[in-house]
């Protein structure tokens, strides 16, 4: 694929000092962002998506968590080594951010419309009219009626999708190269859902650089929505591959117990698939195997993988994944 | 808005009046009252005089029934409470301008006026002694019996006057209006506490930020064990100590021992007035501010580290904000809140905290007088204090949600 790199992250790992243990919550993941695509994470609750995603940003609070070690490169310069200072002209202007929870990311005490100025302000030269100005156009852009209205008011006046709109604005009002969108309608409902992504779908297509990284448990959602996929489990990245071959032939046991739990409609004439949930719980992250992560839960595992950690293989270009019983393309299997 | 305010006004008259019912009863029933104290007083005068001459018999009442009658008149104890309660507030006639009369013989009373009682068909009427024919009305007379069953009639005039009508009666032991004693002493007891108050505030919010910015930090446990130690101490207390340590000759004679100025104060510069005036202060406003600060550091300090682990702050950090604006203007707007609302409640504190604290200091304001009165019985000013007390209480609540709609735009009441 002849696309421009964005982003490369490699080997990074964050860890959270519990109780003087470093509970390594990613833990060695590499990955590469392209200028305008659509990257979907996902995994379940607990696997290091937003951890990654927070590291990006350098935002992983401290204590108790630090980037121990990788790089992350970004324009020249390796954000896991910069200075706090000198992340203060990266976030909000060249990588933005939206939360999962619409309802508190917002400060309540003040007006919606200085949150959104306020960014601009920190970013660009211009006065107070101006930034005014370009956050009302922000609210327009987010799709909020009544914008000039709506920019006097205070966040407990919103909804919350009306919210997630709000922060979308703010995330892209100084046109950032990547947002990233870390679970930006799991707090929503399901039509406001379905309006939260079209919202950021339609913005897309009017920045054809931006990339986005959409973090998600909705496979769903990822079908809809990426270009690329990641799958996370156990801090480590479990597969990746583009969404049609994700989709199409999904290759790690773990990706496939994600597949087989999505409920899909029957279609006539066949019997309806029972839904299948992966069984057992993620494992907490103070006492992963030492081998593949998924072994705990794997129904396809050998003894290998109790012990030893199987390598992110690259099986057919562009698709990576992490398993004992998944070779390379004419390898043996 | 307005309306809830007003509404929440209104709702204060009822708790007001439930609460100076229930300060009026307590203390009128309660022994010890202005009385039994005249009455000690002339026992004891009798017990000197009958000293010299050994005949004094202790414990027996030597006022005579008809005096003690009258006292009780004049004290308004010849009433029943409820009556005694709606005349203080100025709802029920108060009986003014006493004079004992015997019948049919004239009786100078005020304004040079003679007027004569005369017992009619109806019952008794009072003359003008120049005019026995026609009856007046501007004076009214009564009958009540002695306990011998003898006559006892006074001559009087009536009006409506109470706190209602800013009329909080005569202090027993200064003889002059409880109004003119709170009007000179108001001003001082509100000068010591709102320093106190203010005091309290700044070094609260310093320490409070203080501690959470460097929470777990050596400095943050240390001065939370002294927090907790000042805490376990009322600020009279340690007012005392510090007197004792600060301003007399036992360890070092640095500040005065009490007061509001020294003697030679009016022949001062006004440079050194003021350091004279600041030197009288340092001690009082310390033994106030006591009380409050260590509540309102831990208030402080909680809320702002509630705050910096809010989702939105994490937001504005993602926009690139500096640290300093996060903290000091995101975080710390939010922060405020709760101290901001406690204000009108911590009021209230000051002016409780008022009364030893005085004394301690021999401020003559309003809590030390007061103090003095109950123990002297002298209800006109325990009442007095009770109104400025109960008031200062009710307003604090409504200043308090006023101040919190002001500094957090969720609340809107209705
Ligand atoms: N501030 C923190 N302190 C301690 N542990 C943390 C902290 N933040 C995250 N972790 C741990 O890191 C691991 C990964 O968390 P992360 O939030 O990245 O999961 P996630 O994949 O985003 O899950 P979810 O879908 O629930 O958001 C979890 O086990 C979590 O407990
Ligand atoms: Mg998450």
């Amino acid at each position: 694929m002849a696309q421009e790199t964005l982003v490369e992250v490699r080997d990074l790992k964050t860890y959270f000092n519990i109780e003087g243990t470093w509970a390594k919550a990613v833990d060695g993941v590499s990955f590469d962002i392209y200028k305008g695509e659509v990257l979907g994470i996902v995994g379940e609750s607990g696997s290091g998506k937003s951890v990654t995603a927070l590291s990006l940003m350098k935002l992983i609070p401290d204590p108790p968590g630090r980037i121990m070690g990788g790089e992350i490169r970004f324009k020249g310069r390796d954000i896991a080594q910069l200075s706090y200072e000198d992340m203060y002209s990266i976030r909000g202007r060249e990588i933005a951010m939206i939360f999962q929870e619409p309802m508190t990311s917002l400060n309540p005490v003040f007006k919606v419309g200085m949150q959104i100025s306020e960014v601009i302000q920190t970013h660009f030269k211009v006065d107070r009219a101006e930034a005014d100005k370009r956050a009302v156009d922000m609210l327009r852009q987010v799709g909020i009626p009544d914008p000039e209205k709506r920019f006097n008011e205070y966040p407990h006046q919103f909804s919350g999708g009306m919210r997630q709109r709000v922060m979308i604005a703010i995330a892209l009002a100084c046109n950032p190269s990547i947002l990233i969108a870390d679970e930006p309608t799991t707090a929503l409902d399901v039509t406001i859902q379905a309006q939260i992504l079209e919202l950021m779908l339609d913005l897309k297509q009017r920045r054809e650089e931006a990339a986005i990284v959409l973090i998600t448990h909705d496979l769903a959602v990822v079908a809809e929505m990426c270009h690329r996929v990641i799958v996370m489990y156990g801090g480590k990245i479990q597969e990746v591959a583009s969404v049609q071959d994700l989709f199409a032939a999904p290759r790690h046991p773990y990706t496939r117990g994600l597949m087989a739990s999505i409920p899909r409609p029957a279609t006539p004439g066949s019997a309806r698939e029972p839904l299948k949930a992966i069984p057992g719980n993620v494992p907490s992250i103070m006492n992963l195997p030492t081998g593949c992560k998924f072994c705990t839960r794997c129904e396809v595992k050998v003894a290998q993988c109790d012990t030893v950690e199987p390598p992110l293989a690259e099986i057919v270009p562009g698709h990576f994944v992490r398993c004992h019983l998944v070779q390379p393309e004419g390898g043996a299997q | 808005m307005g309306t809830y305010f007003l509404r929440r006004l209104l709702l204060a008259i009822p708790t007001f009046i439930g609460c100076t019912i229930v300060v009026f009863s307590i203390v009128q029933l309660a022994p010890g009252g202005p009385l039994e104290q005249q009455k000690r007083q002339l026992q004891a005068a009798a017990a000197e005089r009958g000293g010299s001459g050994g005949v004094a018999s202790e414990g027996e009442t030597t006022i005579p029934p008809k005096a003690l009658e009258e006292l009780k008149r004049y004290y308004g104890f010849d009433k029943p409470l409820h009556e005694r309660y709606l005349i203080w507030l100025g709802l029920w006639p108060r009986e003014i301008d006493q004079y004992s009369v015997t019948l049919d013989s004239a009786r100078r009373v005020s304004g040079g006026q003679f007027l004569i009682v005369k017992r009619q068909a109806g019952g008794l009427s009072v003359y003008d002694a120049s005019n026995t024919s026609t009856p007046i009305t501007t004076w009214l007379v009564a009958d009540k019996k002695h306990e011998d069953g003898s006559p006892n009639i006074y001559v009087y005039k009536t009006t409506f006057s109470g706190i209602l009508t800013g009329d909080f009666g005569r202090s027993y032991q200064y003889r002059e209006p409880v109004i003119e004693l709170i009007k000179e002493r108001l001003p001082v007891s509100i000068q010591f506490g709102v320093i106190g108050f203010l005091v309290a505030y700044v070094v609260a919010l310093y320490l409070g930020i203080q501690k959470a910015l460097e929470h777990r930090s050596r400095f943050d446990i240390f001065s939370s064990v002294g927090l907790f130690a000042l805490n376990s101490m009322p600020g009279w207390a340690l007012g005392a100590i510090l007197l004792m340590l600060l301003a007399t000759d036992t360890f070092w004679s640095l500040l005065p021992l009490g007061g509001m100025q020294g003697t030679d104060y009016e022949s001062l510069q006004i440079g050194s007035k003021i350091i004279e005036r600041a030197r009288h202060f340092i001690l009082p406003v310390i033994a106030y501010s006591v009380g409050g600060i260590a509540s309102l550091t831990m208030l402080m300090k909680n809320s702002l580290l509630e705050n910096l682990s809010q989702d939105y702050v994490r937001t504005a950090f993602a926009k690139g904000l500096r640290e300093k604006r996060v903290i000091w203007m995101h975080a710390m707007r939010n922060s405020i809140i709760p101290l901001a609302a406690r204000a009108g409640f911590v009021i209230t504190i000051f002016l409780a905290g008022s009364f030893i604290i005085e004394l301690v200091f021999n401020i003559e304001g309003i809590g030390k007088l007061s103090y003095m009165a109950i123990l002297s019985r002298d209800y006109p000013i325990v009442f007095a204090f009770t109104v400025i007390g109960v008031s200062t209480l009710l307003l604090g609540n409504i200043i308090s949600d006023f101040i919190l709609a002001l500094v957090d735009p969720r609340i809107r009441f209705k």
